[in-house]
């Protein structure tokens, strides 16, 4: 116990000891260069006393040439000498070897008087240059940082402006579909008071077919197939005045023979006296009318007139019409967008502006003028 | 056998010289002039005496920096010094040691 105190005691009194020794050790270029010169043992000793006074690492005493030398690692592990200290009898130098990673060509020793203050100031001048160094790459490294956060800002930028576009779209469409809704509805409204204008403006056109003779002889003759033909097609029998109503989209298929029904222009041709308004029809094949009945006597009696009547909004049938026009019209008018899509008698259309709509209201109360008959009639008895 | 006739001066304070300046080489110069009677001896010497008595002149002040309270790598500076240091005239001593 006492002998390790002692040898702790000793050896705290050799290191205060070799302290005091290195202390204050220091050379100037002129006792650098004489003992370089010297080359004793005592030189390499006392150059290497200076570094551990120093306690810097890297640096070393290289034993040929006596001087002090700073080392670095190379890739490969192996210690390779990076710059050296040379001097005159006035000045320190740096001998910079081609392992030095910073540029050290700039470093001035002349104010280094000591050799201390030299391989400080060099030891120094390293971290500085490895600081800017890291500083530089920390720089560059923010910068890209920097750059990177900018790009990703842009293409958000960029993104959100996307959002906003296809937003703004968005509301677009919406506030159009509100507009198209508010446009339907008036062109509904306008639309049905059009049509209520206009079908009180039709004109059903009533048509005579007038068979003259008594009535029973021609019931007679035509062996009850004319009162069949009476239920199947819109014509009517006036028993008091001998005449056969039938409508003018039914004429084509006007009666003719025995129990038959055939289209008329296979048996009948007509002839339109535009100025009386008269349709008489011929028989195209009087033989075969004659082998049945006198055709003779009826042939030349066979004629419709035409007669134009114009009907009152509240009379029958146009009223049914009417309301089965305006029914469709409000089922088939379907907006959409900017367009209004109209669906009347399987005819597909779009509309964009009102001009537009009366025209195709106008077309197809057109086409409904010329079967007005036929509807009406078509109403009345799928009603029955 | 040639007798330089050098001899250590009586009294003379060495410590107070070797830390009287940081220049070595002045430390030197002082020790040769003040510490040994160098001056006197080349007086009486032979112009062909010189160098023996500057040879022995050097071994002296050696022995003085070695009995000095100096650490050895400080007797070893001033060692060099002493060697490498032509000796001048005891005028030119607070010259810092070189040549006027």
């Amino acid at each position: 116990m006492f002998k390790e105190l002692l040898n702790t005691a000793k050896n705290k009194f050799d290191a205060h000891q070799r302290e005091e020794e290195i202390r204050y050790l220091d050379i100037d270029p002129e006792e650098y260069v004489m003992l370089r010169d010297d080359k004793n043992s005592i030189a390499f000793e006392l150059l290497e006393a200076i570094l551990e006074k120093l306690k810097i690492p890297n640096w070393e005493v290289d034993s040929a040439t006596l001087r002090i030398v700073r080392i670095s690692e190379a890739s490969s592990g192996r210690k390779t000498w990076s710059l050296a200290i040379t001097s005159d009898t006035r000045r320190f130098h740096l001998k910079v070897y081609r392992d030095f990673e910073p540029d050290l060509v700039d470093i001035d020793l002349a104010s280094s008087r000591g050799i201390c203050t030299a391989i400080t100031f060099i030891e120094k001048k390293i971290l500085d240059i490895r600081e800017q160094k890291i500083r530089e790459e920390e720089r560059k490294r923010l910068a890209a940082l920097e750059e990177e956060r900018r790009h990703k800002q842009e293409e958000l930028a960029e993104i959100l402006g996307k959002v906003q576009q296809v937003n703004d779209q968005l509301m677009s469409i919406y506030n159009k579909k509100l507009s198209s809704a508010k446009l339907g509805e008036e062109f509904l409204a306008r639309a049905t008071e059009y049509i209520s204008q206009k079908v009180s403006q039709l004109k059903q056109e009533e048509v005579a077919l007038t068979i003259e003779g008594d009535i029973y002889e021609i019931k007679e003759r035509f062996q009850g197939s004319l009162f069949k033909i009476i239920d199947e097609v819109p014509c009517q029998l006036d028993e008091r005045s001998s005449l056969i109503k039938v409508s003018n989209s039914f004429i084509n298929y006007c009666v003719c023979g025995k129990n038959l029904v055939q289209p008329a222009c296979e048996i009948l041709e007509y002839i339109q006296d535009t100025r009386s308004l008269v349709l008489r029809y011929e028989c195209k094949n009087k033989d075969e009318l004659q082998d049945q009945y006198s055709y003779e006597k009826y042939n030349n009696q066979m004629i419709s007139h035409i007669e134009p009547k114009t009907l009152s909004h509240s009379s029958n049938p146009l009223t049914d019409v009417e309301t089965i026009f305006k029914r469709i019209h409000g089922q088939n008018l379907i907006t959409k967008s900017d367009v209004a899509n109209i669906s009347l008698f399987d005819i597909d259309t779009k509309v964009a502006n009102f001009n537009d709509m009366i025209k195709f209201i106008d077309n197809m109360l057109a086409r409904f003028a010329q079967n007005v008959n036929l509807i009406a009639w078509n109403q009345k008895n799928s009603s029955n | 056998m040639f007798e330089s006739g050098l001899k250590y001066v009586e009294d003379v304070n060495i410590e107070a010289i070797l830390f009287s300046t940081p220049k070595k080489a002045v430390v030197i110069n002082e020790l040769r002039h003040k510490a040994i009677n160098y001056d006197e001896a080349i007086v009486l010497a032979k112009s062909y005496d010189y160098p023996l008595i500057t040879a022995e002149a050097r071994e002296m002040v050696d022995k003085l920096i070695d009995q000095s309270s100096l650490t050895k790598y400080e007797k070893y500076i001033f060692k060099l010094h002493n060697k490498k240091w032509s000796f001048y005239k005891k005028s030119a001593i607070n010259t810092g040691g070189r040549d006027v």
